[in-house]
């Protein structure tokens, strides 16, 4: 299993850049240095007090609720920027920063290697699927413009009410560095731990609970990976459907069908358990030059044999 | 034409960032430099 190693290696290396702050033990606060400048691509909770990036989820939240306050040419521009991080992130990678970079992702898939109940989770007319969908319509983009505390700013409803990175990065993390902040705990803080509480115990259960039904950041990345210069080819020629490359998908995806889906966390278990090799990595842009060359001398060829 | 959309994506993400850059990276450090007490779910005693 090499491919599972250097996945393995990637994720721990990310884990250790997305949180690459030690001075919070000394200073016992977060990290307010240069690279808060710029998001990591990872679901990491910037109010960790070891993180180094800002979080993109966080910061599109930071900008709809500013909407009522700030002016709308500044808003624009600081949307445009945070905008470009993550179409870069998503165009260059897409959800390969799911399956080898995100601390959330890898703390899902160290949890589910623990001996415990295994089962998929269903919920009536398997609403699950969608309900990422409904997350990042309503508690990043609607709701933080929407509804308005008194000052003028919105709240951060995906940070507040349901972020489980966040509770456990930041809330338990800063509680325990931070004394002074635990007379602070209140119903909220009751309601995200029996959520990241309810999010753990399902990731027990199944693969990536979080990542397939919950995760907003992971939806937005998926939108991308039909478009991402890393995709996914299937070699029919090859392929003596075994079917290994289904029971091996931590995503549970029926490839080849579903082998560039929104789903698809690019962890390449399917390629590397292929006894045939009918799954390769389709590197889009580098392969590029590489093609038109072929079609150039397949056309000098042509050209060649009308002579 | 759709091979191309990924290199026309970021020709666009390309000219965000440069609009972008001048207010961006002042706005996501002061924002990410602070405590944010509602990601931590600290906060409990607003009205909405």
């Amino acid at each position: 299993m090499k491919i599972f190693k250097v996945r393995r290696f990637f994720q721990i290396f990310s884990t250790i850049i997305h949180n690459g702050y030690p001075g919070f033990l000394a200073t016992g606060s977060i990290y307010t240095g240069y690279f808060k400048k710029f998001c990591g691509p990872g679901l990491n909770c910037y109010s960790c007090p070891a993180a180094l990036f800002s979080c993109p989820l966080g910061s599109l939240q930071q900008i709809m609720i500013s909407l009522r306050i700030l002016p709308w040419n500044y808003l624009s521009q600081v949307f445009l920027y945070l905008l470009a991080q993550i179409l870069l992130f998503s165009l260059f990678l897409g959800r390969f920063i799911c399956g080898w970079l995100c601390p959330f992702g890898f703390l899902q898939e160290l949890l589910y290697r623990i001996p415990f109940y295994k089962k998929k989770i269903h919920l009536p007319f398997r609403i699950e699927r969608y309900l990422k969908h409904f997350f990042l319509l309503t508690f990043v983009f609607l709701f933080p413009a929407l509804f308005i505390k008194e000052i003028g700013y919105g709240i951060l409803w995906f940070c507040k009410y349901l972020c489980p990175a966040g509770t456990l990065e930041a809330g338990y993390f800063n509680l325990l560095i931070n004394p002074s902040l635990r007379n602070k705990i209140g119903y909220i803080f009751a309601l995200k731990s029996g959520i990241l509480a309810m999010i753990l115990l399902f990731s027990l259960m199944e693969l990536r609970f979080f990542c397939k039904n919950l995760c907003p950041l992971g939806l937005i990345y998926g939108f991308f990976n039909k478009f991402s210069f890393l995709k996914l080819r299937w070699d029919e020629k090859s392929c003596n459907q075994c079917t290994l490359c289904e029971k091996i998908c931590p995503m549970n995806l029926k490839i080849p069908k579903e082998l560039n889906s929104v789903e698809c966390i690019r962890c390449l278990n399917c390629l590397e358990v292929c006894p045939r090799k009918a799954i390769l990595l389709d590197k889009n842009f580098l392969y590029l030059p590489e093609r038109y060359l072929i079609k150039q001398s397949v056309g000098v060829l042509k050209n060649e044999k009308r002579r | 034409m759709k091979k191309y959309f990924p290199i026309i994506f970021v020709i666009l993400a390309l000219i965000s960032l440069l609009i972008g850059a001048f207010v961006g990276p002042s706005f996501l450090h002061s924002r990410g430099s602070i405590l944010c007490l509602s990601c931590m779910g600290l906060e409990e005693n607003e009205d909405f």
